[in-house]
């Protein structure tokens, strides 16, 4: 009966990213929760919220850190330890009893219904299991399942009725343990067979975050073919080494062929295209029992979901190319050997423009797309091109820190993972604000929002010019070393 | 001749082209190799075994220094084997050396008299 | 310029470095290295997992700045190598994985067309008798493959030196007699100099011309293989000779008994030290194997 060891499972399962994740996903609504409830005067009207943010809380618990401890569970099957099941079996089995019930005595004891906390709690606990351990394609289809359903519901006119509801809630609870029995069944089987099934479309989503190495190159190896883009070969060569350059360093760097584009483009539109038809109908939904024309209504979301869309493609361009480099440029990595030791890539000052061109290519390229994107919007629909200017703002600000991300890497000063995620999320912030800030000042004509713009451009010329500043240093560094694929 | 009639032991003692010269003088002693036989070339063993050529030339060049074999122009080795009678006792001794030695130390280690090891000698040759 | 690097007037020694040093998260892996090497030799660069063979190997090829030291290349200093000169060195890691996201065919199509000297005949006879599939992706071979395509595009641009970190690690046995005899051919013949370090001292004793021991950080023997096996020798006494014993060796090794290995070596005259004529001493020639686990144990 080690109860502290079953509680520690999680975390030794998991890897120090994961445990990082861990606070930001599970204790944080944990202690909005907590916290909300300190600070609500009603706590009998409160426990909806509270519900919810425990829900949140104890999905992302399902969906990465149990999961871990079951990985866990299956190499220790392979290697024929049936101590470790046994211990891990006891751990999951702990957790889901302390998730469910003690969340269900807090909310009992302040007045909430106890077997629709529960319920609720079981389902979203089941529902991130089924995430985590079910095959891949239909964890993907998990993911439209909210936006699938809000259409519907908006569409067909449903009404799955108040949550207080005593019959629903009794067919609720049946469902959440007929839920349970299959999610039972499917995790015994995984721990059973789960090594010795082939890996690919059919594995589930568990897998892809084991504790491992490279996870780069074990993504590749079990990618079918279909899906990889053909890089275009043909133009990479002594004559253009920024291409060259592009080769070696792989990821979002490659060059595709016109193809491979397509190919690319097709398979992230189809999941984006899904997502849009279904905010496109509820949102029609919604507005025709506001009375709105559906086509102005249409008009409205398409452009501001084609500027958000633009907006995202930025920063995430911004984000997988520094991920790249920090792998390519840190410790022995070979795609620097081999670059070091290429012929006819040039030399001194040209050389170094070569590579900075390369590494600045494809996030700029995609941002400056994205300024096209939003370009377009603000002709499109000139009432708001106000806003339009401040988006043009941000993205100039998000390039800045590419921009300045990069170069820092280049040159030997490499910022960290952290401060790279933070200055990026900030950058996310700002941007958000700077679509925000106007569209609530002029539109809604909130006056604290509009008191804010002023500080707002100040801000992002501030964070420029600390960009330009940075990229600067780097740039001088990167002058300075013997040369440019030196290993850290 | 062909180059898989040597037999290489990378991991002995004895450097690798030493090997090549003592099988080279026990093969042409023994008979196996005979006069104007050409020895394969300098890449064949080398390939072969999967050995440096430059061991397998400087074996050749000490076998040649030592009057083993010739160099033909245009055509290699060539292996130079007098008949027995003509190489002298002292000559043929010396191919014995080795083994002799190895009996003196072991007959040393185990602290035997010369006396009675010569003379089991003697019996086993007299046969 | 130093005299250790000009070796002599007209040849330049196609690796050289002069006390390198170079430390590790903390502790020093190289602590003033000295290593040069002849035109058209193969060294074999041998000693214990973690001693810091990979580290000389890249500090020398500039792939990283040593705290100090010199390191040249055909006589130019590492860090900053002209185009000719690189288009002359080939050098394949320990495991290799970059261009993972090609194929065969592709990465070996792409890398010939950075060197002047390519041979993309043999690179594709050397594929198709590897048996490789050419159309198959990198990433999805296994080490072993990996290992000699990455061979393969080493020696098809025809390298005048070349470096190998570790190249029989993943190899079955007739790949690894495969490259042995490729190596040995070309350095043989084409007069290729080639740097390799391996633990697998027996590939050594069949190709290599010279070693080097790296111990501590430093170089500690230094010279031919041949040489090595006929100017070692391992000195056994017993534990009453033990005591007596004052001979210099490269090593010296007590046993439960009390009894006393050395690694004795032959004086200028080819004499062996006077403590091999004591009352029950041996002396026994080495391999190269017994050699490296007497010194490196």
């Amino acid at each position: 009966m080690n109860v502290l060891l079953w509680l520690q499972m999680p975390w030794f399962a998991s890897s120090r990213s994961a445990r990082t994740l861990f606070f930001i996903a599970v204790l944080a609504p944990l202690a909005c929760a907590i916290a909300s409830c300190f600070f609500s005067g009603t706590p009998s009207r409160w426990w909806p919220f509270g519900l919810g943010l425990l829900c949140v809380g104890q999905c992302f618990l399902w969906v990465f850190f149990i999961p871990s401890t079951l990985a866990l569970a299956m190499e220790a099957n392979v290697l024929r330890m049936p101590a470790v099941q046994r211990h891990v079996v006891a751990s999951v089995v702990l957790y889901g009893v302390v998730s469910v019930m003690a969340p269900t005595l807090w909310l009992g004891l302040v007045g909430a219904p106890p077997l629709t906390v529960a319920t609720a709690l079981l389902l979203s606990g089941c529902a991130g299991l089924i995430y985590a351990t079910a095959p891949r394609y239909i964890a993907v289809m998990m993911c439209f399942a909210p936006a699938l359903f809000n259409a519907a519901r908006d569409a067909l006119h449903l009404d799955p009725g108040e949550l207080d509801d005593p019959h629903t809630t009794r067919l609720m609870a049946a469902l959440a343990l007929v839920v349970l029995a299959m999610v039972v069944r499917r995790v015994r089987w995984l721990l059973l067979y789960g090594d010795t099934q082939p890996k690919g479309w059919a594995a589930p989503m568990m897998f892809l975050w084991r504790l491992g190495s490279t996870d780069e190159r074990r993504v590749l190896r079990n990618s079918p073919d279909w899906l990889r883009a053909a890089p275009d070969i043909a133009g990479a060569g002594p004559d253009h080494p920024h291409k060259a350059i592009r080769m070696a360093l792989g990821g979002v760097y490659i060059p595709l062929t016109w193809r491979g584009v397509g190919q690319q483009l097709l398979v992230a539109g189809l999941g984006f295209a899904v997502m849009a038809v279904c905010g496109l109908l509820g949102g029609i939904g919604a507005g025709a029992r506001r009375g709105l024309p559906s086509s102005g209504v249409l008009h409205v979301m398409a452009l501001s979901g084609f500027g958000s869309l633009g907006l995202i493609v930025g920063t995430m361009s911004g984000f997988m190319a520094l991920a790249v480099l920090n792998r390519r440029w840190k410790g022995a990595s070979t795609e620097l050997s081999l670059l070091a030791l290429l012929p006819k890539l040039g030399d001194g000052l040209a050389l170094r423009r070569s590579v900075v061109r390369a590494c600045l290519s494809v996030p700029l390229f995609l941002q400056g797309l994205t300024l096209v994107a939003v370009l377009a919007c603000m002709a499109l629909w000139p009432q708001q091109a106000r806003i339009g200017g401040f988006a043009l703002l941000s993205l100039l600000g998000t390039a800045a820190i590419t921009t300045a991300l990069v170069v820092s890497i280049l040159g030997g000063y490499p910022l960290g993972t952290w401060r790279n995620a933070l200055l990026l999320g900030l950058g996310q912030v700002l941007t958000f604000a700077s679509v925000g800030l106007p569209w609530l000042a002029w539109n809604q004509q909130t006056d604290w929002a509009g008191a804010l713009l002023s500080p707002l451009v100040l801000g992002w010329l501030l964070l420029i010019v600390a960009m330009l500043w940075l990229a600067r240093r780097g740039w001088l560094a990167l002058q300075q070393l013997p040369h440019p694929f030196l290993a850290r | 001749m062909d180059a898989s009639l040597l037999t290489i032991q990378p991991a002995a003692s004895e450097p690798i082209y030493r090997q090549i010269v003592e099988q080279l003088r026990r093969l042409i002693a023994g008979g196996q190799l005979t006069h104007g036989e050409l020895l394969p070339s300098v890449r064949e063993v080398a390939g072969f075994h999967a050995i440096n050529p430059m061991t397998v030339s400087r074996a050749y060049g000490i076998a040649e220094s030592e009057g083993l074999v010739e160099r033909l122009r245009g055509k290699g080795m060539a292996v130079i084997a007098l008949r027995k009678s003509a190489q002298s006792e002292s000559q043929r001794l010396a191919l014995l050396e080795p083994q002799l030695e190895a009996l003196a130390r072991h007959a040393h280690e185990l602290e035997l008299p010369a006396a009675a090891v010569t003379r089991r000698l003697a019996k086993l040759l007299g046969e | 310029m130093n005299a250790v690097l000009r070796a002599t007037e007209t040849v330049v020694p196609p690796l050289a470095v002069r006390e390198l040093v170079h430390c590790y998260e903390g502790h020093n892996v190289l602590a003033g290295v000295d290593l040069v090497l002849q035109p058209g030799s193969v060294l074999g660069l041998i000693g214990r997992n973690g001693a810091g063979k990979s580290t000389l190997i890249r500090a020398m090829l500039g792939l990283l700045k040593p705290l100090s030291g010199e390191a040249t290349v055909f006589g130019e200093p590492a860090l900053t190598l002209r185009d000719d000169t690189k288009a002359r060195i080939a050098y394949v890691p320990q495991q290799p994985e970059a261009l993972a996201w090609l194929t065969a065919r592709q990465m070996l199509d792409f890398v010939g067309r950075f060197y002047p000297r390519w041979d993309g005949r043999f690179a594709h006879d050397a594929l198709a008798r590897a048996g490789i599939v050419p159309n198959r992706l990198l990433a999805k071979l296994s080490p072993g493959e990996r290992q000699r395509v990455d061979l393969i595009r080493a020696l098809a641009s025809q390298p005048d030196l070349l470096v190998l970190d570790e190249p029989a690690a993943a190899l079955d046995p007739v790949a690894r007699r495969d490259l042995l005899r490729e190596v040995a051919m070309r350095a043989g013949e084409s007069g290729t100099t080639v740097l390799f370090s391996t633990h697998i001292v027996s590939d050594l004793e069949r190709v290599a011309s010279h070693i080097a021991l790296l111990r501590d950080g430093k170089v500690q023997l230094h010279c031919g293989v041949d040489e090595t096996k006929e100017r070692y020798a391992r000195l056994w006494l017993p534990a009453a000779m033990a005591a007596h014993a004052s001979a210099p060796s490269l090593s010296q090794r007590r046993h439960d008994d009390g009894s006393l290995s050395l690694v004795v070596a032959r004086d200028a005259n080819g004499q062996w030290p006077s403590a091999a004529r004591l009352a029950g001493a041996r002396l026994d020639t080495l391999g190269l194997e017994d050699l490296f686990v007497e010194i490196a144990a």
